[in-house]
């Protein structure tokens, strides 16, 4: 254990973004939610948490996030550490969806969510952002939509097509006016990942992809992602997406992984698998 | 342009039912406030359907020190009562009888009572025996409590102003007599003031009189010293006067002797010189007969003989008329002039004369003798003989001349002696006149001498004197200008007053604590008063309202990387909005539905919009730490503190533990400060209520921030939450 740890603290020396948990256990009074957990992902990567429902996967994406504290164990998200700072890795890592915590606001509409968020990333004496600025921020999800919709158009003839990105771009009209009542699924998981990588984090977590109903949907959101890791990859090399995502079931990823082929790879692909160990307890959520 | 507060707005935009809650926030605080203070706006007022009652039995007054005025108190008391409605009542005049049943049915609230002594005992206050007029106000708590509070009030009124007109007539007669005391005082000023110049006047006068004397008992020391000189001279003077006196008796008595030595002397000069005439004649004659006998001589030696026969002859003659007559008479002149040489000389020369013709004759006798042998040698003596005659004669001649000018100053003599002794007689007067004057001097200078003792001693004493009182005059100058200042000073203090004077402070004199007047920072109605504490009740029910409907905090911005301070103030402004809302709506319906008007009115409005300020902090710390139980808690202040915000009561009024956590609780400065600002008082209190809730309103909104960075952290009840309220 000690000169993994070693080895752990070279390594997380060796690149700043990337993240590693040692012994990275967590248990609350019903007993353990998950138990030494040994994860490395590089900068750039992609890591698939994967296990049934109940097996803590919600939490430990969390903990990874500095967002949920563990009982024991080792983590360190670059130079930073995950138990100690807690607060400085919150502003790097970004929660993509998180059941219960990112939820959308069903009476906004979409553009009200980017402005929300938007003034939240300004200072605090500047509660406001204005519509040209607004509009410009759109533009560039906009742009980034399209050139996704590009990437997969130069792709050989596969499972995903131009409208697959279509129907997964929320911004229906020009100005975002669209109520999040009205989107599909996919639209408001593109939505709130749009919104989590607003501030250009260099981790995004994503939980329970799986509350994606349909199967085809959770394929293009898979590629969703690794087009978006694939494009910062291509912008900005030196400040490459990590993306944590946990799930039940990983099937819908390799499908997108296939169709997308080398194109859209990920530095390194880490898949976990958190055994159903504990008593599920908790309540469903749907 | 979007904004957070707009944000969270806008999720109530989209549909009708959300939008009137918007507006049922805004409006709950004015809902409540304006209701409350309505039915609580001015009860008072509506006092005039209540009845009140007087019974006036007075029977009037004599006033003293006028003619024949009487005084009626108790009718006017009664005119000037019923038809103004004192003290909101309405009052009828009515019996003894109508007044007890009517107040034992509850008709009447409250009654009056004049007795019949009562003007008479007001005009006593101006007589020797001041006695107090008594009224007498009757209620009955068994239908009213508080009308029976308000009747008092009433009686106190009527009370004082009654007071009022009386003691004012009497207190105006002091004010006079401070007039005369001031006038008197003023000349007694302006006399100091001239006494002051006169001490001033003075002291420079025996200042003078200090110098004067100084040199005067000088002075007086010369005389004393010339006196001292004077009298010894004078003692001279007298002791030479007195030889002076005597010396001239002497000389006159000498005087008188020689004048008649003098008579006699001249008489005898004048007797000599006639002899000496005679003389003169005779040896005139002598020397012609003396010539003859030499002419007989001669013609004797011519003759010869014969011739000296004769001549003998002749010598004999002669010799016998010389020795005869002349003989005598020279003696007789050497008798009357024994010391004279002339005289002597004389008769000396006329002895010898005699001798000489004795011997002529012997010696013509001789010569007759010897004639015959001596011719010759007779004629050479004949010839000497001639020349002695006329030597003689010449010389008599001269005798004569002499005596004649000894008799003619002898004369001189006399009369000089007699003018002498007339003179001496007089100076010897004089000085017996001089000596008893020198005498007299004398005593005077020793008198004088010891005058001038008595004055050097005087002077002395002047000058002594003189200093002391030059000292005296410079104390007096000190004192008369103290007096003078003082009397200014005096003067200054005591007031004078002229009519309209006399009267306003007779007036106040009379009421000097004007108890029904004057009220600082005074409201229009009772609900005015009562505005602070329900504008405050509503804005903390509108602040619970805002955060029952509103998130405390945007949930969804804590799984954001934004920062926390970021998220609670978002969960902050669309409250405070709320609150200004809330503000605004509250104050438009009290003015313009209850007319209420506070002192100052963006001051009061600035400290509603803090008031509600804190008061959202409060609730959005509560909400954003407890959620539900936080509502609950709101809810726990909100009673505690209408118990201690001291809203209707002065706090002081409630029990101990109230008063101690009152400073605690923002209510309590949002209503004072409000208190301050709509009645228009001490701003200091306003401000410091004003400081309190911004602390406030801070320290919420940190605590607030602190609860959203823990907040971040999501715990595993988070995730399974048990309990939703």
């Amino acid at each position: 254990m000690e000169s993994a740890t070693e080895t752990l603290a070279e390594d997380a020396g060796t690149d700043e973004k990337s993240i590693a948990v040692h012994s990275w256990s967590m248990s609350g009074k019903q007993g353990e939610v998950f138990d030494d957990v040994d994860l490395e992902i590089p900068a750039g990567g992609l890591a698939i948490v994967r296990g049934p429902a109940g097996s803590g996967k919600t939490s430990l994406l969390l903990s990874l996030a500095g967002r949920m504290r563990v009982t024991s164990g080792e983590g360190r998200l670059g130079e930073l550490d995950l138990r100690k700072q807690a607060r400085a890795v919150r502003g790097r890592v970004a929660v993509g969806h998180v059941d219960g915590l990112t939820d959308l606001e069903n009476d906004f509409t979409v553009a009200q969510h980017v402005a929300e968020r938007q003034i939240m990333l300004q200072p605090w004496y500047k509660p406001w952002v204005s519509k040209s600025s607004l509009r410009e921020v759109i533009d560039l999800i906009r742009e980034t939509l399209q050139s996704a919709t590009e990437f997969i158009d130069e792709q050989p003839e596969g499972a995903f097509s131009t409208t697959d990105a279509q129907r997964a771009d929320f911004l229906i009209d020009d100005d975002g006016e669209v109520f999040v009542s009205e989107l599909s699924e996919l639209q408001k998981f593109f939505l709130e990942f749009g919104l989590a990588c607003l501030s250009r984090p260099p981790i995004v977590v994503i939980d329970n992809i799986d509350y994606l109903r349909e199967s085809d949907d959770r394929a293009r959101a898979w590629a969703g992602i690794l087009i978006y890791q694939q494009l910062r990859k291509t912008r900005d090399p030196d400040d490459p997406l990590t993306v944590i995502v946990s799930c039940e079931d990983s099937g819908e990823f390799d499908i997108a992984s296939r169709s997308l082929g080398s194109n859209a790879e990920p530095t390194a692909v880490i898949e976990l698998e958190l055994p159903a160990g504990h008593p599920p307890h908790r309540h469903s959520r749907h | 342009m979007f904004s957070l507060p707009w944000l969270e707005l806008s999720r109530f935009k989209r549909h009708t039912i959300t939008r009137l809650a918007m507006i049922v926030i805004a409006v709950i605080p004015a809902i409540y406030g304006g209701l409350y203070l309505a039915s609580n706006w001015n009860p008072t007022d509506h006092l005039d359907q209540l009845q009140a009652a007087v019974v006036n039995e007075d029977t009037g007054a004599k006033k003293p020190n006028s003619d024949g005025e009487s005084l009626h108190a108790g009718d006017e008391l009664v005119d000037e009562i019923t038809p103004k409605g004192e003290g909101g009542f309405g009052w009828a005049d009515v019996s003894q009888e109508e007044a007890d049943e009517g107040l034992a049915e509850g008709k009447y609230f409250a009654v009056l009572e004049i007795p019949s002594d009562f003007s008479e005992r007001l005009v006593s206050t101006g007589g020797d025996d001041p006695e107090r007029a008594g009224l007498q106000l009757r209620t009955d708590d068994a239908h009213n409590f508080i009308v029976g509070q308000v009747a008092g009030t009433v009686l106190n009124e009527i009370k004082s102003g009654l007071n009022q007109t009386t003691t004012a007539e009497y207190v105006n007669e002091v004010y006079l007599g401070f007039n005369d005391i001031h006038s008197q005082t003023e000349k007694a000023a302006d006399g100091s003031a001239e006494l002051h110049d006169g001490t001033v006047d003075l002291h420079d006068g025996t200042g003078e009189l200090v110098d004067g004397a100084t040199e005067l008992d000088k002075g007086v020391g010369t005389l004393r010293s010339g006196l001292i000189d004077l009298d010894k001279g004078a003692g001279e003077l007298k002791k030479g006067s007195g030889d002076l006196a005597d010396g001239a008796d002497t000389l006159a008595k000498s005087t008188t002797e020689a004048k008649n030595g003098s008579k006699k002397l001249a008489d005898g000069a004048g007797q000599v010189a006639d002899g000496t005439s005679e003389l003169r004649d005779t040896a005139d004659e002598s020397t012609k007969k003396a010539e003859d006998v030499k002419r007989k001589a001669d013609d004797v030696v011519d003759g010869a003989r014969p011739k000296l026969e004769q001549a003998e002859g002749d010598f004999d003659d002669a010799r016998t008329t010389v020795r005869g007559d002349m003989d005598d008479r020279i003696k007789q002149l050497q008798e009357d002039y024994p010391d004279d040489p002339n005289v002597k000389k004389l008769a000396e020369d006329a002895d010898s004369l005699g001798d000489d013709l004795d011997k002529a004759h012997q010696r013509a006798s001789d010569a007759k003798d010897e004639a015959k042998s001596l011719e010759d040698k007779l004629t050479d003596a004949v010839d000497g003989v001639m020349e002695k005659i006329r030597t003689a004669d010449k010389k008599i001649g001269q005798l004569d001349d002499g005596a004649q000018k000894v008799a003619t100053g002898a004369d001189d003599l006399h009369s000089g002696l007699i003018k002498l002794d007339a003179g001496a007689g007089k100076l010897a007067a004089g000085a017996g006149d001089l000596h008893d004057g020198a005498v007299q001097l004398k005593d005077g200078t020793a008198k004088a001498k010891n005058g001038a003792d008595d004055l050097k001693d005087g002077s002395s004493r002047l000058v002594d004197g003189a200093t002391e009182l030059d000292k005296g005059a410079g104390k007096l100058v000190d004192g008369s200008g103290e007096l003078a200042d003082g009397l200014e000073k005096g003067l200054e203090q005591i007031p004078t007053y002229d009519k309209n004077d006399r009267d306003h402070r007779s007036d106040v004199v009379a009421v000097p604590v004007d108890a029904d007047k004057v009220k600082d920072n005074a409201v229009d109605a009772y609900g005015e008063g009562l505005a602070a504490f329900f504008v405050s009740l509503a804005l903390w029910i509108g602040g619970m309202i805002t955060y029952m409907v509103l998130n405390a905090i945007p949930y969804r911005a804590l799984a954001s990387s934004a920062s926390s301070t970021r998220i609670a103030w978002a969960g902050y402004v669309p409250g405070l909005l709320f609150g200004i809302a809330q503000v605004a709506v509250l104050y438009l319906v009290l003015t313009f539905a209850l007319d209420f008007s506070a002192g100052a009115w963006l001051w009061t409005l600035l400290f509603s919009i803090l008031v509600a300020a804190s008061f959202h902090a409060v609730h959005q710390l509560c909400v954003a730490a407890l959620g539900g139980v936080g509502r609950l808690i709101a809810l726990v202040l909100l009673m505690i503190q209408i118990a201690s915000a001291g809203g209707t009561y002065p706090v002081q009024t409630a029990p101990g533990i109230f008063q101690i956590i009152s400073p605690f609780l923002p209510m309590t400065h949002a209503v004072n400060g409000l208190r301050t600002l709509i009645a228009g008082g001490d701003m200091f209190i306003a401000a410091q209520a004003a400081v309190v809730l911004l602390l406030m309103t801070l320290i919420c909104l940190a605590a607030t921030v602190v609860v959203c960075s823990r907040k971040r952290m999501v715990t595993l009840t988070q995730l399974h939450p048990s309990l939703s309220l």
